[in-house]
């Protein structure tokens, strides 16, 4: 089972939690569950950040996260595992959280091994953008990764 | 032709904007989206070399949502999307 959605502020006034992934993700087949919150920390290169704001193609998000959900469950042979992904889109200050990824597997090495395929896969596959504000008032947008197929 | 192009991240700061339309005569190809959009540019930010390298690392994606390469062709009224280089979680 697989649920995945963009939190996004303008449209609904969700907000990313951890309450809505254990639902999703309790199994009772699952001896192993995990959970994976990226959180806004206050220095990135030596600058102080005050919060970012993320801007995403929320349909091609989708599609991605999926993707990259259904190769996971390939490349590791599982049967009853849960997954639960949300990624905000617009501001989020210092601190609070960007990104969720939970996880329910049978054992706990398996749930370990797919929690880290899929959020080092969302960082180079998933079309979101981060741009960095910081206390001095300046902000820039973050380089990334080129995704080009030539 | 009109073809739209959807911007994302740093592209619609750059184009202070969230859609581009521009008129190609014919059908065109991927290729040659991206090198109007660095002659804009050009005459905008006087050849700035960031902007320029961002939209020379950039990726196409087709209505389909699918990436396509340069050479992908549109033939008729379309939109398509410039996807920068990503970075999220």
């Amino acid at each position: 089972m697989f649920h995945a959605a963009i939190i996004d502020p303008l449209k609904s006034k969700k907000k990313i939690n951890l309450i809505r992934a254990e639902k999703f993700i309790k199994n009772y087949d699952a001896g192993a569950s995990i959970f994976f919150v990226g959180n806004i920390r206050k220095n990135n290169n030596n600058k102080n950040v005050s919060g970012v704001a993320y801007d995403a193609f929320d349909r091609l998000v989708i599609k991605t996260f999926k993707k990259i959900y259904s190769e996971g469950i390939k490349k590791f042979k599982l049967k009853k595992a849960k997954v639960f992904i949300e990624h905000a889109k617009g501001y989020v200050p210092l601190g609070k959280p960007s990104i969720i990824i939970a996880v329910s597997c049978k054992h706990r090495s398996e749930a370990y091994k797919l929690s880290r395929y899929l959020i080092e896969q969302i960082k180079i596959r998933a079309p979101i953008w981060k741009k960095e504000y910081y206390k001095n008032q300046k902000s820039e947008w973050l380089k990334g990764t080129s995704i080009r197929i030539k | 032709m009109k073809i739209k192009i959807k911007l994302f991240g740093n592209c619609k700061d750059i184009f202070r904007a969230s859609v581009l339309q521009i008129n190609f005569a014919k059908s065109t190809k991927v290729k040659n989206i991206r090198n109007k959009l660095i002659e804009i540019i050009e005459k905008k930010y006087s050849s700035n070399k960031a902007y320029k390298d961002l939209i020379k690392k950039s990726a196409f994606c087709s209505e389909r949502d699918e990436i396509v390469n340069d050479t992908y062709v549109l033939n008729k009224d379309k939109m398509i999307s410039i996807i920068p280089p990503i970075g999220g979680g």
